[in-house]
């Protein structure tokens, strides 16, 4: 016999309404047969009586009743208002790196031809990296501007142009470094371009408020750079 | 314990093995003899009659595996019943002890009392927990002893329908049962 042939007749047997080849097969199945045995069992106690069946709501129950809207709709909201900040930051974020793209810098050539030693061989090799820059092929540039002749000339020009390198292949911790020891040394020539591609850092670094404080500093300078960094203030501020 | 090892050791007259088969059988062959013969009120006697074959036929080698236990202990059962009827006709009582060749003492009746009240309180536990349908299709069922059609008819729903909830709720607690291995 099988099983779900035996808890069709459970009813029958208990009843003893079944016929008697189907009663003694019925019989030895739940000799063999533990689960079934316990289905007969449980038939069996609930047809003698022995338990209680209460038809009242469980207190729990109600409660959950109660309040089962009520936690639906608050997760709900909270999905919503969780969707709408992931929206807003996704944004915020695509705001923030389009206001973060800066223009190549200008440069002026034949300036290194007087560095004392290897000056024509430094100034070629400059002029070649700067095509790449205008190009916005920024790694081979940097790889020329970081090149064995280039760095023993350490001349500040080409520092400053290894930091809009590193800006424009996204490594702004470097760039913001080379750009803060500009600062610090005050070199005329590239103080304020500094002052000015050190706020893209921050910005490129996702600190917006130190990026307008920076841009707003330089704006209100005496500086060549002051209306730009002016604009780039006002672009930080319409998307906040 | 694995059913090879099982039988290993109740040929070896283990203790614990035979006691977790006088546990296992012992409820079967109560409801067997109970729904065999109607009137009786002490099954003990039978009971322990269908252990002490069932063991000695165990030591007589009539077994070769834990397979053959149960359709052995159902054969045995069955010849149990007929000489019942067919001695109580001439007036003879069946007097088998089954400590003469099992280990273990047992009182079988108050086992099988015992062993129904446990059940009583896990249905007790677990039709709490039942869906209020559930409860109440079993409540007009068993207790108030209502027909499915009265029931159908109570509730406004098919008789099909009370019939495979009342089934699928019997069904619950018996899987609620085994998964908590409550017996």
């Amino acid at each position: 016999m099988r099983c779900n042939e035996f808890q069709n007749l459970i009813d029958a047997y208990l009843q003893e309404t079944i016929d008697e080849p189907r009663r003694e097969n019925f019989e030895e199945h739940f000799f063999q047969c533990r689960k079934c045995f316990l289905g007969l069992k449980l038939n069996e106690a609930l047809q003698n009586k022995d338990v209680r069946i209460t038809l009242e709501e469980k207190p729990r129950v109600f409660v959950l009743k109660l309040f089962k809207p009520l936690l639906v709709m608050s997760s709900l909201f909270l999905l919503i208002l969780f969707s709408v900040l992931l929206v807003q930051q996704k944004r915020q974020t695509r705001l923030l790196l389009e206001i973060s793209a800066f223009e190549i810098p200008p440069y002026h050539q034949g300036e290194l031809r007087s560095i004392p030693e290897n000056g024509a061989a430094i100034e070629a090799k400059f002029s070649q990296a700067m095509k790449y820059l205008q190009e916005r092929k920024f790694r081979p540039a940097l790889n020329l501007l970081e090149g064995p002749l280039m760095e023993e000339a350490a001349y500040p020009k080409i520092e400053f142009f290894r930091a809009i390198c590193y800006l424009g292949e996204d490594e702004a911790e470097k760039a913001g470094e080379i750009f803060d020891a500009i600062i610090r040394a005050m070199d005329p020539a590239y103080f304020d371009d500094a002052l000015y591609y050190k706020g893209f850092v921050l910005l490129r670094q996702g600190q917006k408020q130190a990026a307008r404080d920076q841009f707003e500093k330089l704006a209100g300078m005496l500086s060549p750079m002051s209306m730009k960094a002016g604009a780039m203030v006002q672009k930080i501020e319409a998307i906040e | 314990m694995d059913g090879a090892d099982f039988f290993e050791k109740l040929l070896n007259h283990d203790p614990q093995a035979q006691k977790k088969l006088i546990e296992t059988f012992n409820p079967r062959i109560f409801l067997y003899f109970r729904n065999r013969i109607k009137g009786e009120n002490n099954y003990e006697d039978l009971v322990q009659e269908v252990f002490s074959a069932f063991f000695r036929g165990l030591d007589q080698g009539k077994m070769t595996s834990v397979v053959w236990i149960a359709p052995f202990l159902f054969g045995i059962a069955k010849r149990v019943l007929y000489n019942y009827f067919y001695k109580q006709r001439k007036n003879n009582e069946i007097q088998q002890k089954v400590s003469l060749v099992c280990e273990v003492t047992c009182d079988f009746t108050e086992a099988e009392r015992m062993e129904n009240q446990k059940l009583s309180q896990v249905l007790n536990l677990l039709i709490k927990d039942l869906p209020q349908i559930d409860r109440l299709i079993l409540n007009a069922f068993y207790l108030q002893e209502k027909k499915i059609t009265e029931i159908s008819n109570m509730i406004n729903r098919s008789n099909h329908y009370i019939s495979v909830r009342k089934q699928r709720a019997i069904k619950k607690i018996k899987n609620e049962i085994f998964r908590k291995k409550l017996y």
